[in-house]
């Protein structure tokens, strides 16, 4: 039931469980931690109560059991409980003009500081909810605009510690040098550069990982071969 | 399924090395004013701790040139089509060198999947997948980093292409959309399809290889069974005439989800079908052991359909006229075949053998034409070692770091 086009995946580590979204059947499916080979998924969220359409981003909430969804066809946020199951609507939903939300690839929660932070690839920017958001709100905080230096944002990581928000700012296939991953902190708003900047190596932070209890910053290449780096980087955890 | 999608746990975090970082200066002013302290990757002391990546070419789709008697084989993880002679000693276990290569830039080659040649027309053409969203068309001969002949843009997500003789036409499947597109052999840019076959009549659920019979006008599709309701003519084609922009498609407000599993399938079309049309038969249900099917063709002689059935190290045969919930008629599986994820396969009437191509095996094995059960294949040609181990990495697109395992997860 897994698929290709997995953009984002979850790894609950309280309840020991993996989540995936397949976008071709429009499903989140969660796995037992560790499964592997032909496992069938614990359960499925699937249906048409959950507005899923071309999913390819989850995220989950351990603390406080909740799931969560970039809908960037609709622009919206979707939220379930995290043991539901089935054919069930979305417990909240992030949506309309004023959450600015406009072709959102990527997300992540923040349970200790209660932060939705989001990765909205129209305009550019980084939009900072609040986790219990719902509806047509306001972000409470944005980063964006050509200080930003981001011209293809893609994927995000939060050390919820440091109260950092790291982002990987690609711009496809254009010039490598303008890739790099950005370090801003959470208190920061508007059009303000990134407090550190993680250069190099052409195509860098495809995807990438923070393990703050390694002080780590994993990050994928696309060049061909495929390839992940591991680096040890504590100013990104300070 | 976890195997299935490739979903690689990929390195235990023991043995970390301390590496100092290079670090070039930073000075906070106003917050808008503020210059970024900069991390050099690779320079100075910022070296990586680990690296993953797997350095050997990765088999995903093959075919052959009948005429010279030279196999071409898709090799996705360095982005290069590579050409061997078909023949080569049984004994030999090495790693086998192509006779010609084609990589580098300006080939234009990326995640590149099947491959279909056209020996009448001296061409070879391949999808490049969710990368680069188009078909690239070389010369047979051509070796080294050359430009394409042609390039035709596609609709994100292709994985099947398949060159019809007969007709000159090329099918490919955007797996993202549930579509067959159809266009001529010298289509390019963004010229328009001549037809194609989409919407919810048509059975078409992931998409992946595909084959044409042009004697009996027929399609043959491996869906993967992952289906949401697609209009006819979806897709991001219009990418560059100015249309959509982007892969996701248009905006559009929430509503109803569409999504279902319907089971792996072969759906099997007319060659001139067109729109919203239904199959004329489909493989589908529990007897027919489909899982993952990646890719298909038909064996003329014998009048079977032969599957690579990537979900469980499988090659399926199916009698080619069958329809529903149908058991193979025979099955090559076993540890003694060395299939591992099949992605790949060609059935050579010529000369009586079956090639598959092992997307986790480093390796193409050939089999007897008529093979069945857990046989050795007669020939393997290797691209790594015997045993070398496979990243999986196929374009993973996240990267999840699992504490209690001290795992690293990348979905491709």
């Amino acid at each position: 039931m897994l698929s290709r086009t997995i953009h984002k995946m979850a790894l609950d580590p309280v309840h020991d469980e993996l989540l995936a979204p397949n976008p071709f059947a429009d499903a989140i499916l969660f796995f037992a931690g560790g499964a592997e080979g032909n496992a069938s998924p614990v359960r499925i969220i699937q249906g048409p109560k959950t507005l899923l359409a071309f999913t390819d981003v989850v995220e989950v909430d351990p603390v406080h059991n909740e799931v969560f969804t970039t809908e960037r066809r609709a622009n919206a946020v979707l939220v379930f409980d995290r043991t539901d199951r089935g054919d069930v609507a979305p417990k909240r939903i992030i949506n309309g003009p004023r959450t600015q939300l406009e072709r959102p690839v990527y997300l992540a929660v923040d349970p200790v500081n209660d932060l939705l932070v989001v990765a909205n690839s129209g305009p550019n920017s980084i939009l900072i909810f609040n986790r219990t958001d719902s509806g047509d709100v306001a972000p409470r905080a944005i980063i964006g605009g050509s200080k930003t230096g981001i011209t293809g944002i893609r994927k995000l990581a939060l050390v919820p510690e440091a109260r950092n928000i790291l982002v990987s700012a690609r711009t496809g296939r254009g010039d490598a040098s303008y890739r790099f991953i950005g370090l801003w902190k959470y208190g920061d708003k508007g059009d303000v550069p990134p407090r550190v900047m993680v250069k190099g190596l052409g195509e860098a932070g495809w995807a990438i990982e923070a393990i703050p209890e390694k002080k780590e910053l994993w990050t994928k290449f696309q060049d061909t071969p495929d390839h992940f780096h591991a680096y040890h980087l504590p100013q990104l955890f300070e | 399924m976890i195997k299935n999608i490739r979903l690689m746990v990929l390195a235990a975090l023991a043995g970390t090395l301390m590496m100092g970082v290079a670090v070039r200066s930073g000075q906070q002013t106003k917050e808008e004013e503020r210059h970024p302290v900069v991390i050099e990757l690779g320079k100075g002391d910022a070296a990586a701790l680990r690296k993953i990546g797997d350095p050997y070419p990765v088999f995903t789709g093959l075919t052959m040139d009948m005429e010279s008697d030279e196999v071409i084989v898709a090799d996705e993880n360095r982005a290069s089509l590579r050409t061997f002679p078909r023949q080569f000693s049984a004994t030999y276990q090495g790693v086998m060198e192509p006779r010609r290569e084609i990589k580098g830039p300006k080939s234009q080659l990326t995640k590149i999947c099947a491959v279909t040649m056209s020996p009448e027309f001296d061409e070879v053409y391949t999808v490049n997948k969710d990368v680069g969203d188009n078909m690239v068309v070389f010369p047979i001969s051509l070796r080294g980093d050359a430009a394409p002949n042609r390039i035709l843009n596609v609709d994100h997500g292709a994985w099947g292409v398949f060159f019809d003789p007969r007709n000159h036409e090329l099918f490919i499947t955007p797996q993202h959309y549930n579509k067959i597109s159809v266009f001529s052999r010298l289509a390019q840019g963004n010229d328009k399809e001549l037809r194609y076959i989409q919407g919810p009549k048509t059975g078409l659920a992931s998409p992946h290889g595909i084959y044409i019979d042009s004697q009996q006008n027929e399609i043959y599709v491996a869906n993967h069974g992952h289906w949401r309701e697609t209009e006819p003519g979806e897709g991001t084609r219009g990418r560059a005439e100015g249309g959509l922009g982007s892969w996701e498609g248009a905006v559009r407000p929430l509503s109803p989800s569409t999504g279902k599993f319907l089971g792996a399938s072969i759906t099997v079309h007319s060659r001139i079908a067109s729109g919203n049309t239904a199959p004329l038969r489909t493989i589908q249900g529990p007897k027919t052991r489909l899982n993952w099917p990646v890719s298909l063709y038909v064996d003329t002689v014998s009048g079977q359909l032969a599957v690579a059935n990537s979900g469980d190290d499988s090659i399926l045969f199916f009698d080619r006229k069958a329809d529903g919930d149908v058991a193979p008629a025979r099955v090559i599986q076993g540890p003694a075949t060395e299939i591992n994820n099949p992605t790949g396969i060609f059935v050579d009437t010529k000369r009586n053998e079956i090639w598959v191509a092992n997307w986790l095996g480093h390796s193409a094995t050939v089999y007897p034409r008529t093979a069945d059960g857990n046989v050795a294949p007669i020939r393997v040609l290797r691209s790594a070692p015997k045993g070398t181990p496979a990243t999986g990495l196929g374009g993973a697109a996240d990267i999840v770091y699992d504490p209690k395992r001290d795992q690293i997860l990348a979905p491709n």
